[in-house]
């Protein structure tokens, strides 16, 4: 454990839950009632006090304490929140907070803490109703601990006709037995204790041992001032009565009672060797308490619910090792179908009193421990209250590296869930286990909607509205407008549709382009369009909208549209293609042709938008980007085009497929579907293959063959099937002959990069859930 | 004082690649990097969640070995956690350790009636921890 | 004083208290030899106990008084005794 980060992270969490605390008890001063704000304070005193005891901070730990039981008598009406108690625990806070300062700075606290820590607890404890006398009510975190384990070693201690007696004695009088372990303070002869009187003193003392703390030192060393004295013995209770006789000493004190039935009345004998493995007094610790819950269990009818974790619970237990043979007898006990809590208590009992005594239980405490009301906040309250506390629609500025870095980590999250399926897979081939591939899959649909969820969550923080662009519009327009001497009104719709910030970049400038496109090569010139009967100012419409995951911009204008017939005779002119081609062309294909790389329309290059750059780099742009452009036109009543981009780029859906073992990912909207081809069913065509789809022919490209990859000679079977992807690329459809298909998956692209970057035919890479690198094919690139 | 001679942290090599999963519910930030790291060096896989409600849910999406449940958390507190977890078929024979800072016989046996299998009292210290952990969930049968 | 100090050994006198701890060290640390006897003790302050116990020195007689010497005989690891090593050293 690597302290200093331990203590950064406390740190962080101080500050939150001071912060935290601190209104919660403004809130108080202000409405006293406040249930849900005294719930917060109250846990943010009780947070505090637990982490800080990972520490060696006493002075924090004993001021936070103090704080938490003011708390706590104020949750049971034992006492009034007044505001000068209000201002005492502010106090406190402020104190904290400070030390939390220097431990930041130093990693200790300061010099004079312990004073500090002192004086405020002590203005806070008088507070408290009914003070525990003693102040016995604040545990030192170094005093020893109040449970005494008993096990074989220390009941050892006494010889075997002392424990026998003890026992008989224990039987005869109905007494419970009670072993103590009693470390007098090294001091304690300063203070008149006389530690020796004080147990010989104990009215039913049965047996007794006093031992050195730790080996004698040479008597000429000794100082006989000094108490190296420990006390351990066997008395009968009440254990009241015994708490008693400890009263001024309890912190140095451990007791447990000793059930009966340990010592089983035959001593072990000393040094005897054991037939069993003795438990480690962990061990002792948790078989003890399983007897407790099994005792809970038998008074409610023996809840199988109970059996079950005490099943468990003991079963790790016993597999931790040397416990071979209760491991069997405890298998058989418990997998007969009627395991009851019976026979499973008299099996511990058995155990524990097998090397020499009983469970340990804790002592049985006789203080008034004041009620606790912890089921009384009622669930959710204190998260209306602390929303009720922030004003509505706040802001939070955040630094948009932060939000890189979630939504990063996210993509990662992303990447790892995909590991699960591979690991239901493997579980079911390899392993053999239906039922945890299941639970792995449901496991998956868990996490895949959480990571789904999340993944919104952020996508949605990184959402800008389209206006972050359209703002830009009006004076672009205007300026246009003038210097060509048209009229134009602009009228920008949905401007609060909002997409990935990414994608708000990526649109900037196509949006841009188009509409200088419309401006300059659409709208005509006021005498022009009076003489087409059109309003002399032309409509440039620039409307946003989502539609599906998909934000779409349009862009019309009521111009002269564009001319099929113009189109293709540039074309020609252009040697593009010839004019038997251009001539079969459908009005809406020679419109597309404004996309083809070069093409522009305008009779002379305009200063505006022929700047070498056509429609075509809109096109490049956004379908980079994942987006897809679209022209509509019809001659004389105007232009539109359609922008359309993901919400978000961040995720890719991908199939996988598999190539000479290798998988390969394909990007899910170019496929069209996958189908199986008979070998004997694909046509050659010169060196060309193809099959017939739906009365339709589809060429046959062979992935292995585009990739390079080293021939493979299969055998020539006609009955064999390949496996085909029929993808859609450039419009037209395309069958890619891999040899396996593999599920689709949600991606995060990593862009190839280096010296790769310049590799045609890749859009990147993925990893997978398995640790392989996916390639994640380009398909326009590469076919 | 004990010569029990079983130690429990120095199991068999080959049984430590099969340590098991440990839900960690608690809603102090410190506490559970505490426990994870400590966990994580005895080799379990740690999952965390804040309050009882989270815990509840974490705990019905995938299995665990051991479940370590702080009493008081905002929503649910682990009283409530325990014994939502102890009435589900699926969930009540997970062996669950309750850790508070509430140190009184009173508040143990609560956590016991609740749904608890054993009640450890804030601070614990790392090798307790790991103690505990391995005891309870090192080399269950799973 | 309770203590009377002779020359093979000590004698404990009605009740020892924790003043004389260190008078009983010293005499023992001089006198490597010597014995206790309790016999006429009735009361014995965990200090002086303590150092009796350091020493490592015999008991010749235990008190008369039934109850003390019991406890006394079961605190003298003259007999069979606990098994108890080193103790981990105290907090």
């Amino acid at each position: 454990m690597k302290n200093a980060q331990l203590l950064a992270r406390f740190i962080g969490e101080a500050r939150d839950l001071l912060q935290g605390t601190s209104s919660g008890l403004l809130q108080l001063d202000r409405g006293p009632g406040d249930e849900a704000a005294l719930n917060e304070v109250f846990r943010g005193f009780h947070t505090l006090k637990g982490s800080v005891g990972l520490f060696d901070f006493p002075a924090f730990t004993k001021l936070v304490h103090a704080g938490e039981d003011i708390l706590t008598a104020v949750r049971s009406q034992d006492l009034v929140l007044t505001s000068d108690l209000v201002d005492r625990l502010l106090d406190a806070l402020d104190q904290v907070s400070s030390w939390v300062d220097h431990l930041e700075r130093s990693g200790e606290m300061p010099g004079d803490a312990d004073g500090v820590s002192r004086e405020m607890t002590a203005a806070l404890r008088v507070c408290l109703p009914d003070p525990p006398a003693g102040g016995g009510d604040a545990p030192a975190p170094a005093s020893r601990s109040s449970v005494l384990c008993v096990d074989a070693p220390w009941l050892a201690t006494f010889a075997p006709e002392e424990r026998e007696a003890a026992l008989s004695g224990a039987t005869a009088s109905g007494s419970a037995l009670i072993a103590f372990d009693y470390l007098p303070a090294e001091d304690c002869f300063f203070f008149g204790e006389d530690p020796f009187a004080l147990v010989t003193g104990l009215p039913g003392l049965q047996c007794l041992s006093v031992t050195p703390v730790a080996s004698w030192p040479a008597i000429g060393t000794l100082d006989p001032y000094r108490c190296h004295l420990r006390f351990r013995g066997l008395v009968l209770g009440p254990s009241d009565a015994v708490e008693t006789a400890f009263r001024y000493v309890p912190d140095q004190v451990a007791m447990a009672p000793v059930p009966p039935g340990f010592l089983g009345g035959e001593a072990t004998g000393e040094g005897a060797a054991p037939t069993v493995e003795p438990w480690a007094p962990m061990a002792r610790r948790i078989l003890g308490q399983q007897r407790e819950v099994l005792a809970f269990a038998l008074e409610e009818d023996g809840r199988a619910a109970r059996i079950e974790s005490v099943i468990r619970t003991v079963s790790g237990l016993l597999a931790t090792g040397g416990h071979a043979a209760r491991s069997r007898l405890w298998a058989e006990r418990t997998s007969a179908a009627s395991a009851d809590a019976a026979a499973m208590t008299e099996l511990l009992d058995d155990w524990l009193a097998a090397d020499g005594a009983a469970a340990a239980a804790p002592p049985a405490s006789g203080e008034a421990v004041p009620e606790r009301a912890p089921d009384r906040s009622r669930p959710g309250q204190a998260d209306g209250a602390s929303q009720d506390l922030k004003p509505a629609n706040r802001v939070l500025k955040v630094d948009q590296a932060k939000v890189d870095t979630l939504m990063a980590l996210i993509g990662e999250l992303v990447v790892s869930k995909n590991s699960l399926p591979f690991l239901a897979r493997r579980a079911e081939d390899i392993y053999g286990s239906r039922d945890m591939s299941r639970e792995i899959k449901d496991l998956y649909g868990v996490i895949d909607r959480l990571a789904q969820e999340m993944q919104g969550a952020i996508m949605a923080v990184r959402m800008l509205p389209v206006s972050e662009v359209f703002d830009r519009l009006p004076r672009l327009v205007r300026d246009l407008a003038r210097r060509l001497d048209k009229r134009i009104s602009l009228r920008i719709e949905g401007g609060d549709t909002a997409a990935d910030k990414n994608m708000i970049e990526v649109l900037g400038d196509p949006l841009i382009h188009v509409i200088r496109n419309a401006i300059d090569h659409g709208i005509e010139t006021p005498d022009l369009r009076e003489q087409a009967g059109k309003p002399p100012e032309a409509v440039v419409r620039v409307a946003a909208f989502q539609e599906n995951d998909q934000v779409v911009i349009e862009v019309s204008d009521d111009g002269r549209g564009i001319d099929p017939a113009k189109i293709r005779e540039k074309a020609v002119a252009k040697g593009i293609l010839d004019a038997e081609r251009a001539a079969r062309l459908t009005d809406q294909d020679a419109i597309n042709l404004i996309f083809y790389p070069g093409f522009s329309t305008a009779p002379e290059v305009s200063d505006l938008s022929g700047r070498g750059v056509g429609m075509d780099i809109v096109v490049t742009t956004v379908e980079a980007a994942g987006g897809t452009v679209s022209v509509t036109s019809e001659t004389g009543l105007g232009t539109r085009v359609r922008l359309s981009l993901p919400l978000s780029m961040a995720v890719t859906r991908v199939m996988l497929v598999e190539v000479g073992d290798t998988p390969y990912g394909i990007p899910m909207d170019h496929i069209v579907e996958t189908v199986r081809v008979r070998r004997g069913a694909v046509r050659h065509i010169k060196q060309a293959e193809a099959f017939v789809l739906r009365q339709s022919i589809v060429p046959l490209v062979r992935l292995d063959r585009v990739l390079d990859l080293p021939d493979r000679r299969v055998a020539d079977d006609p009955d064999h099937e390949e496996a085909v992807l029929v993808v859609r690329v450039a419009g037209s459809l395309l069958g890619l002959v891999v040899d396996h298909f593999r599920e689709g998956m949600d991606i995060i692209l990593k862009p190839l990069d280096g010296i790769l970057s310049s590799v045609r035919g890749f859009a990147g890479t993925a990893l997978l859930g398995d640790g392989r690198v996916l390639l994640v094919l380009n398909l326009k690139e590469l076919l | 004082m004990s010569n029990a001679s079983s130690s429990p942290r120095h199991p068999q090599g080959d049984e430590v690649s099969g340590r098991g999963r440990i839900l960690v519910v608690d809603d102090g930030i410190t506490m559970r990097l505490y426990y994870r790291s400590v966990l994580e060096a005895a080799g379990f896989e740690v999952e965390e969640a804040t309050n009882g409600v989270e815990g509840y849910e974490k705990a019905l999406a995938s299995a665990f070995d051991l479940m370590i449940v702080d009493i008081n958390m905002p929503k649910m507190d682990g009283y409530a956690m325990l014994r939502a977890i102890r009435t589900d078929p699926a969930l009540c024979a997970v062996p669950a350790v309750t850790i508070s800072t509430e140190a009184s016989e009173r508040d143990a046996q609560q956590a016991l009636r609740a749904g608890a299998n054993f009640y450890l009292v804030k601070p614990v210290g790392s090798k307790e921890l790991t103690e505990v952990a391995l005891m309870v969930a090192g080399r269950s049968p799973r | 004083m309770a203590l009377r100090f002779g020359k093979n050994g000590v004698t404990v006198d009605g009740g020892a208290g924790v003043e004389d701890a260190l008078t009983l060290l010293e005499y023992l640390q001089s006198h490597p030899a010597a014995g206790v006897n309790l016999r006429k003790c009735e009361t014995l302050h965990t200090a002086v106990l303590q150092v009796i116990l350091a020493s490592g020195r015999t008991v010749s007689a235990w008190p008369r008084d039934a109850v003390l010497a019991r406890w006394l005989r079961s605190v003298f690891p003259g007999r069979p005794s606990p098994g108890d090593r080193t103790e981990p050293g105290r907090r």
